[in-house]
């Protein structure tokens, strides 16, 4: 098979979707182009890369959401801002009939009113009159603030003093309080360290006196047992000392017979005259 | 490649539900969400990999489906009739997000691609190198052409047939294969440019 199968057929091929006949064309192709082999081995080799991407789960939502299509017109941007703006309008128009609202504008005013209109009073009041009755109730306020900062003055100071007192007094019992515990709980404690000290001591000493006893007995078990040790040694030295003198006694006795037989051999060779003349 | 579950097995053979909910019973409908909601959301998850956007495709799909499935011409033909519900609403939210911002999602591609292809692919934590795995899985997928990603994901996860395909892409077998191979392709092409081959599953 010369002729390159198409994508189609490798495709099918890759999938064994091929027949018999066909596979063994495609089969025989790629063994004639091993590079394309290759490559449709490759695609296998994604396949499998590909399960490795798994499903994920989800949960089923038990409400799907509204059509949007139902919405209709009201999906289209102007008609949504035109009826927005129908709507605020048409709440304003309400809120003012609600609430009576009036705007006037006349000889360079703008006034606004709700509910009734108030009748005006009968008369005019004149600038100083309306002056003086502003500083008049300014004064009077004035020195009504100041009785009450006054009233408001003593009332904290008295009470200021109250508490501070209250204070002092319940400083003092508790520093008495804390000073009787704390002398309290300082001699329990001093008594208990002092008990628990004499306790330590004597312990110590008992245990010291044990261990000394003891030490002093291994210290004379060793000491005698040295002494015995050092006297065995002596002996032995002595005692080859001994051996040495009665070795060399024995040497010198053999050198001396040896001496005296080597005279008595010399004197006995010579002639007699000799002998006599030297006697 | 598609190992078929107690769920798939009563997704194909829900006959007599397909039918009830034709006739326009409301209960059947929820059962064949119930069945399908899985299939739908996972197929416009890999084909977009965006949790939110795969559940607002899941959900348009059975808002069509409540709606329209009266008009289904036969029984046998509900699953491709389904798969081009989802389909035609990925291709167009698809266009939709091109052309509200062409030259963004360009710029991400591009980079998209660049950091696939330069990122070094290592990790010796075996749980890890599997969820790097997928992400650069979703990352290649993400990369191909719509029609390409479409036939690869309907094939490969969802398990449908050439015919199939054709029929909800309304376009030839051939074609289908043609984009399926080339598909793969780009695939191994970006999967390769990180080192990664089958040798990198466990045994």
């Amino acid at each position: 098979m010369s002729d390159r199968p198409n994508e189609a057929m490798l495709i099918d091929y890759l999938y064994g979707e091929l027949s018999t006949a066909e596979s063994a064309r495609v089969e025989q192709y790629l063994r004639e182009h091993p590079e394309e082999k290759a490559k449709l081995a490759g695609l296998a080799d994604t396949r499998t890369l590909l399960t490795t991407y798994a499903d994920k789960e989800v949960i089923v939502p038990t409400v799907l959401e509204k059509d949007k299509k139902r919405v209709g017109s009201l999906q289209v941007p102007l008609v949504r801002w035109t009826l927005g703006v129908a709507a605020s309008i048409g709440l304003l128009l309400l809120l003012a009939y609600i609430v009576d609202l009036k705007i006037e504008l006349s000889s360079n005013e703008l006034s606004m009113q709700f509910g009734e209109q108030q009748e005006q009073p009968p008369g005019t009041v004149t600038m100083e009159q309306l002056q003086a009755t502003i500083s008049g109730a300014l004064e009077a306020n004035y020195e009504k603030q100041e009785q009450l900062m006054h009233t408001f003055r003593d009332e904290w100071e008295s009470k200021q003093a109250e508490d501070e007192k209250k204070y002092k007094d319940g400083l003092q019992k508790w520093a008495e309080n804390y000073l009787r515990d704390q002398k309290v709980g300082l001699g329990k404690y001093i008594e208990g360290l002092e008990q628990n000290q004499q306790q330590v001591i004597d312990t110590y000493f008992a245990h010291a006196a044990i261990q000394q006893q003891a030490y002093m007995k291994d210290l004379l078990m060793d000491f005698a047992s040295y002494m015995d040790e050092q006297r065995k040694q002596d002996k032995e030295f002595y005692l080859n000392r001994l051996i040495d003198l009665k070795i060399s006694s024995d040497i010198r006795q053999q050198e001396t017979e040896q001496v005296l037989t080597s005279i008595i051999n010399t004197v006995n060779n010579l002639p007699s005259e000799t002998t006599t003349q030297n006697f | 490649m598609y190992a078929e579950t107690i769920l798939d097995i009563a997704m194909n053979h829900s006959d007599t539900l397909i039918e009830k909910a034709k006739n326009g019973d409301r209960a059947a409908q929820g059962k064949l969400v119930n069945l399908w909601f899985k299939r739908i959301y996972n197929f416009a998850h890999k084909y977009f990999a965006d949790h939110d956007l795969a559940m607002e495709i899941a959900q348009e799909t059975f808002i069509v489906l409540h709606r329209k499935i009266c008009q289904l011409e036969s029984v046998d033909k509900f699953k491709p009739w389904l798969y081009r519900i989802t389909a035609n609403l990925c291709h167009a939210e698809s266009r939709k997000m091109q052309s509200a911002d062409r030259l963004r999602m360009n710029d991400d591609r591009q980079e998209h691609e660049e950091e696939i292809a330069s990122a070094p692919f290592y990790n010796p934590d075996k749980q890890f190198q599997r969820e790097e795995l997928q992400r650069v899985l979703q990352k290649a997928l993400n990369a191909l052409s719509t029609e390409q990603r479409a036939v690869v994901i309907m094939k490969e996860y969802e398990g449908l047939k050439f015919r199939e395909i054709a029929e909800i892409l309304s376009c030839s077998e051939n074609t289908v294969k043609s984009r399926l191979y080339y598909g793969l392709s780009h695939l191994r092409q970006i999967l390769l440019a990180k080192n990664i081959t089958t040798e990198i599953l466990e045994p």
